[in-house]
């Protein structure tokens, strides 16, 4: 987090140590059911509580059901209120799976987040187009950088030019600019 | 649009309370720490759950929202009362927002809805 300042990062340490003591006890969740919309925090992105992955084991599972049984599948879950559908770079052929199983019900009545990979060599913006084409989705709701593991990720992470450890705003341009409608103009996202 | 990241070990979470980019964190939760992050990020061993839930509290309390994995422990959740208890604490001790569970089948679904009814109720 290199923009982060040395005051910040204390009151933060400060601020983890006063919640580690009270971190197992009960919070008591508002009361609701698993298809509830909820807000995603300052994201304001609405979803169901109860997602669709299609990540088991890197989607294999879900990869071995076949289209017809997968279809089955996901057409069983929107059908039970489950909105929420979620994918990844990672998860082999499923984005493009996720696609067709979902082709033909309106695309704002259900979220769809991915997830990509974040390496050297690779521009982001080219392979969220790249997904978004497989997945036959004008734009997804959420994207994800996926599989963060070494401490050093918001420095080292950069996308399009921008990383996670800048503080600025005006960073969020580019890489997250999903298609056609761009730079977080999914119509619904925010309702 | 949302954006956010998925994190896999403790140095990698550690690094999400104070991000003033992230809009949502992507955490794996259950009671048991199964499949759960560790100092290593690769290994199958427990993880630790207090540290873990401590951070979801931290970046909720920084206005992220918070979508957990693992509910089912990859597949070790052999029996319905930990697939029960999971969804129980990932949301009333850990308080999350949101989970994913991949499903191989329909009744794999009615009870995920069920059993997340239950935490809930």
């Amino acid at each position: 987090m290199s923009q982060c300042s040395r005051r910040k990062f204390l009151k933060a340490g400060l601020a983890a140590g006063a919640i580690a003591g009270v971190a197992n006890l009960p919070l008591r969740a508002a009361r609701g059911t698993a298809t509830d919309w909820v807000t995603l925090g300052k994201s304001g992105v609405k979803v169901t509580r109860l997602a669709f992955g299609t990540g088991t084991f890197s989607g294999q599972v879900q990869r071995d059901l076949g289209q017809d049984q997968f279809n089955r599948l996901v057409r069983h879950a929107y059908d039970n209120g489950i909105r929420f559908f979620e994918t990844s770079e990672t998860y082999g052929d499923m984005h493009r799976m996720l696609g067709i199983a979902l082709k033909g019900i309106p695309r704002d009545s259900y979220r769809l987040m991915s997830k990509v990979t974040t390496r050297e060599g690779v521009n982001p913006q080219a392979k969220i187009d790249e997904l978004r084409r497989l997945a036959s989705t004008e734009y997804f709701d959420i994207m994800l950088m996926h599989y963060q593991h070494v401490g050093s990720w918001p420095a080292d992470t950069v996308l399009a030019g921008r990383h996670p450890g800048s503080q600025s705003k005006a960073g969020r341009g580019g890489l997250w600019s999903l298609g056609p409608r761009a730079a977080g103009a999914a119509p619904h996202a925010r309702k | 649009m949302g954006y956010g990241a998925s994190v896999h070990g403790l140095p990698a979470l550690r690094r999400m309370p104070g991000n003033k980019w992230l809009e949502i964190a992507m955490i794996r939760m259950n009671h048991k720490g199964t499949r759960m992050d560790a100092e290593d990020f690769d290994t199958n061993g427990p993880g630790n759950v207090p540290e873990v839930v401590t951070h979801v509290k931290q970046v909720r309390a920084d206005g992220m929202g918070v979508i957990s994995m693992k509910l089912v422990g990859e597949g070790a959740f052999t029996s319905r009362a930990d697939r029960q208890a999971a969804m129980k604490f990932a949301f009333n001790n850990a308080g999350v927002d949101a989970v994913t569970v991949g499903y191989k089948n329909a009744a794999e679904i009615d009870e995920a809805i069920e059993n997340l009814n239950l935490a809930l109720a």
